[in-house]
């Protein structure tokens, strides 16, 4: 019995020397940065009361959500994010579905166009920035290419469907992979089933591959979303601290205009911790599709079965 | 599989053609977009190889023509680039940053991805669920806080501070540990056996079996930590302390030529462009097999 | 082999982590050395200003850190150093509208001691102050001296400053009005003293608002913000009203007055025009555009200085020929940070800055004007007088003199980054009435005005 204990302590001991730098790191710089500024966001914190800052409850969160004329970007840089994520997102899961696709169909130089997609991956993405900042400009080579005079970047209308697309360019490459392997994890035999029924490509694809990769698609989907509601970084190295083409105003540039620019760090924070309510509930949503599906979602998994049993019924 | 042979035998010329026009059809649509993948990079290094001039007068080239339409490489651009951005100090600084960075995560990653998915001890679970959720706390509410917390350690301006908060990374040890359940258990058990310590078993017989997945999250953390932007920009204000990233991003909003501005993202993203070429058969490799097991 | 590795990174990170500690305790102040934060320039001029400031490290002793930073980090940086509890910040460059912000957060040491009026010339005197001087306020621009007081208190000492003029492409009008010469199209423009002229001119050129646009600087943000006082300005009116605490006092009509100009000038101009720099610059290769006239200020005239087209410039019309020409004032200060632990040694060096020789420096590098009106030359940017260069920036250097102020008070920088631009744009725009328009810009400014 003693020894038996002697051993789960020396287990537990070893256990905890495993993760002790772990422990430490996570105390020192996710813990406590977490717990400062949620502390923060209730404060009045900011280059102006540096040393003299008071305690104010829940008025930062109130003022982000109803002092529409002091924050009047705050709502309409959500619906800007919301956008971003509506070009992006489905356009990176179709555009990944439709490569890997015509590169898993059995194509010489397979690996020439994965390294020549995945490039963007690895190149500084402050480079990439400069790149298309100057590809783009009313001068710049796409502008150039079809001798017009488009300011991309400064067009209401052009402006954030450009940072779509730059953002899907870059992260094709690392889609494609993502989905290939997922496509090469088809069982083969599906297909060769498929096409015993007389399937052409097209119905191969839209029946087997798609369905195969149902998971990565949702894979996708969640790391969209969260991605998405966190893009910003890419319109400050663009524009810098403040710019007047409010369709690029998205939820965390807004952020970082509060922090960089009225250096008002309790706002900023107010923000960040909005932001992190909502990328917890896109999580928690994810978990139940994923672990416990909402009744809806299996009702229509049964059925979808109680369909597909009746026609291999008729087939045989 | 039988029956797709028959039909061959019976149309062999019809099935050719119709592979062939799809197959080509297939080709040009990956090659055009190739096209888009490459001419962005060939114009930023023709572009850095012109003169302001040149560039201006002419029209849209992919070659690098001075102002009369004639073929001349002007290489000034890169001297240019390489002062203003103090390349020797900034490339070091980035280097000791990634390298650090990378051993150290790869290192202290590992032994807490191991633990979590072999070593049984109290409240494993609790703790590996808490870390769980504290990756959905998005970066930015980090950035103000962890400010607070160097300077509170005494470590701003200098090149810990871009170290430090990076030192290790719950996505990867959620990765890693993924990948150390599906290693085989036996091999471990039979290693008990004969008597190796713990760390033994981790260092020596499970760590090289994990080794594509630690090559591409190596990677993928150098990669980061090169790239890292907004993070050194706050915390570090010493021109002797910026990084590659930043210093491009100085370079960018300072009053220089496109051509040298251009120049100055070519140096910076060649680095790792060429790592990419040289180990692209582990980063592909290992990117794909993670997909499958992730 | 594996051990080895792991050896040489823990050693590696280790020895990392001594030599960046060592790094951080070595780089704070020490006594005799200052840090000065300033926006970053180009390859040559940085190492022109190291020598400068080598130059005043051998005469007085004294060491000093220079931190360039880019224009667009730059308030970030600075301001995460305030927050900082190192004290590693001496002398700061200032952009004019954030004087007033640091200052009523109490982050700016107040420079009243160290300021003196005298009619002599020579810019500084001596003293028993610490520093043994003090600035000669006469010496400097009075508008640029303006921007340094904050509730009757100097926070800063004016190191450069610039002012908006009309801008025009000389090719372009010749070629819009159907003039034959060069020298034609710049008398035509010359002529333009108030709104009515600017109207009558833009009366005789065909296709405006299509193929040409007649204004194409507004700018947007901060600069559109900026730009609107020369409007408000050159209709006799204000920014603001100090006593009533007004913003956009419009008792006089001078502010609806300023309003519907621009808005005249925007619906002469296609709207892809309307801000476009290139549509003024127009490079040969790539026509993108013609546009007549831009608002601008002198850094700006290098980028004019091109071989394919000539360029000039004409001071801001006033309304009226009563009124005259006013524009708006820009420019950089140079203050100290409360917190520094070396104010002698930072009043040392902001002495040394604004001295002659310096301040040719600083001209050259910002291609603004010294605030110490003697030593604003006009020969640091060039001496060939009869340059179109030369003479746009003698027009300048003349429109300075009647620049008015922006208001110096805090929160004055999100009015004029935000405020004014989004409801200004949605008013020229006619998405918005002039009442709606400045009703909410004052709305707006009562929420951040201090």
């Amino acid at each position: 019995m003693k020894a038996q204990t002697k051993q789960k302590l020396k287990r537990n001991a070893v256990g905890y020397a495993f993760i002790l730098p772990l422990i430490l790191y996570f105390i020192v710089f996710q813990l406590a940065p977490m717990l400062i500024a949620l502390f923060i966001s209730f404060t009045n914190y900011s280059l102006e009361h540096l040393n003299d800052y008071t305690f104010v409850g829940f008025d930062n969160y109130i003022e982000l959500f109803t002092n529409s004329v002091k924050y009047p970007m705050f709502w309409s840089s959500l619906k800007t994010t919301f956008f971003y994520i509506l070009l992006t997102v489905p356009a990176n899961i179709i555009l990944a579905l439709v490569i890997s696709a015509l590169l898993n169909s059995k194509i010489k130089g397979e690996k020439f166009f994965k390294t020549i997609f995945y490039i963007p991956s690895v190149t500084v993405g402050v480079a990439i920035m400069v790149m298309w900042q100057q590809m783009l400009a009313p001068d710049g080579l796409i502008n150039r290419l079809f001798s017009s005079n488009i300011d991309f970047l400064n067009n209401e209308s052009t402006a954030l469907s450009v940072f779509a697309l730059m953002s899907i360019w870059g992260g094709l490459g690392y889609n494609v992979l993502i989905m290939l392997s997922a496509m090469k994890n088809i069982d083969p035999s599906l297909y060769e089933a498929a096409e015993i029924d007389g399937a052409g490509p097209l119905q191969k694809f839209l029946y087997v591959t798609v369905p195969g990769v149902m998971p990565t698609v949702f894979f996708f989907l969640i790391t969209g979303l969260i991605g998405g509601f966190q893009v910003g970084e890419q319109m400050l190295i663009i524009y810098g601290d403040t710019t007047m083409v409010n369709s690029v105003y998205t939820y965390v540039y807004g952020l970082y205009y509060t922090m960089r620019r009225e250096c008002n760090y309790a706002m900023a924070s107010a923000m960040s911790y909005f932001l992190f309510v909502i990328i917890l509930i896109i999580t928690l949503i994810q978990f139940r599709v994923q672990n416990g599906r909402p009744k809806w979602m299996t009702k229509l998994i049964d059925k979808a079965k109680r369909v597909k049993g009746e026609e291999n019924v008729e087939t045989v | 599989m039988k029956q797709s042979e028959n039909r061959k035998l019976h149309f062999p010329r019809r099935v050719n053609v119709a592979s062939v026009t799809k197959k080509t059809a297939i080709y040009i649509v990956l090659i055009a977009l190739c096209l888009t993948f490459i001419i962005p990079y060939i114009w930023m290094i023709v572009t850095s190889l012109r003169t302001e001039t040149a560039y201006n007068s002419t029209g849209f080239t992919l070659l690098p023509l001075d102002e009369n339409g004639k073929f001349t490489l002007y290489f000034q651009n890169y001297g240019e680039a390489f002062t203003a951005l103090d390349l020797g100090t900034v490339f070091l600084n980035t280097l000791i940053v990634c390298v650090v960075n990378t051993v150290a995560n790869l290192f202290l990653n590992s032994l807490a991805a191991y633990a979590f998915a072999r070593l049984k001890f109290f409240g494993r679970n609790s703790v590996f669920k808490v870390c769980l959720f504290s990756m959905m706390v998005p970066g930015t509410v980090m950035l103000v806080p962890n400010y607070l917390i160097c300077d509170f350690l005494g470590i701003t301006d200098s090149i810990p501070a871009l170290i430090m908060p990076f030192l290790m990374s719950i996505y990867n040890i959620f990765l890693l540990r993924q990948q150390f359940l599906g290693v085989d258990k036996e091999i471990e058990e039979a290693a008990k056996i004969e008597g190796a310590s713990v760390f033994r078993i981790y260092f020596r017989i499970v760590l090289p079996l994990v080794k594509p997945m630690l090559i591409v999250l190596g990677i993928t953390t150098f990669m980061w930590n090169y790239s890292n932007y907004l993070w050194p920009y706050i915390v570090n204000s010493d021109p002797a302390l910026r990084t590659l990233s930043t210093s491009l991003a100085e370079l960018m909003g300072a009053d220089y030529d496109i051509t040298v501005k251009l120049a100055g993202a070519v140096i910076v993203s060649a680095p790792m462009i060429v790592v990419f070429f040289i180990l692209q058969k582990f980063i592909i490799g290992g990117t794909m097999a993670g997909a499958v097991k992730g | 082999m594996k051990k080895s590795l792991l050896k040489i990174g823990a050693t590696l990170m280790l020895g990392c982590c001594i030599a960046g500690a060592a790094a951080g305790c070595g780089g704070g102040s020490g006594s005799d050395e200052i840090t000065f934060y300033h926006y970053a320039v180009t390859n040559a001029l940085n190492t022109r200003l190291e020598q400068k400031l080598s130059d005043f490290t051998e005469s007085t002793g004294i060491k000093v850190k220079h931190v360039p930073v880019s224009k667009d980090n730059y308030n970030a940086t600075i301001s995460t150093k305030f927050t900082s509890s190192k004290k590693d910040m001496d002398v700061l460059y200032l952009d004019q509208p954030l004087l007033a912000q640091y200052a009523n957060s109490n982050l700016l040491y107040k420079l009243d001691d160290y300021v003196t009026s005298s009619a002599e010339e020579s810019e500084t005197v001596a003293d028993t102050n610490t520093a043994g001087f003090k600035f000669n306020k006469n010496a400097f621009n009075e508008s640029a001296w303006a921007t340094t007081v904050y509730k009757n208190s100097v926070y800063g000492i004016p190191l450069t400053i610039n002012t908006s003029v009309l801008f025009y492409n000389v090719t372009t009008i010749k070629e819009a009005c159907g003039l034959s010469t060069d020298a034609e199209a710049v008398e035509k423009v010359e002529a333009i003293k108030t709104w009515d002229d600017l109207k009558a001119f833009a009366a005789t050129v065909d296709g405006l608002g299509s193929g040409y646009a007649l204004f194409g600087g507004m700018g947007s943000g901060g600069y559109m913000g900026w730009y609107s006082q020369c409007f408000i300005g050159a209709a006799g009116g204000k920014l603001y009203d100090d006593t009533s605490k007004t913003v956009l006092p419009n008792d006089d009509g001078s502010v609806t007055r300023a309003f519907e100009m621009m808005k005249y000038m925007f619906e002469k101009s296609p709207e892809t025009l309307y801000n476009s720099t290139t549509g003024f610059t127009g490079t040969t290769s790539s026509p993108a555009g013609k546009v007549l006239f831009s608002l601008s200020h002198s850094s700006d005239i290098k980028d004019l200085d091109v071989a394919y087209t000539t360029f000039g410039a004409i001071p801001f019309p006033g309304e009226t020929a009563e009124i005259g020409s006013v524009s708006n004032l820009g420019g950089e200060n140079l203050v100290i940070p409360q917190k520094s632990v070396n104010k002698d040694s930072a009043l040392k060096l902001i002495k040394y800055l604004v001295s002659e020789d310096c301040m040719s420096f600083f001209q050259s590098c910002t291609n603004n004007f010294a605030a110490v009106e003697k030593y604003a030359s006009i020969d640091t940017f060039t001496t060939d007088a009869a340059s179109p260069t030369y003479k746009m920036y003698s027009v300048v250097k003349t429109q300075l003199s009647s620049a008015q102020v922006r208001p110096v008070v805090a929160g004055w920088m999100q009015v004029n980054d935000n405020g004014i631009p989004t409801h200004l744009k949605a008013y020229v725009e006619g998405t918005k009435s002039f009442d709606d328009a400045i009703g909410a810009i004052r709305k707006y400014a009562a929420q951040y005005l201090k």
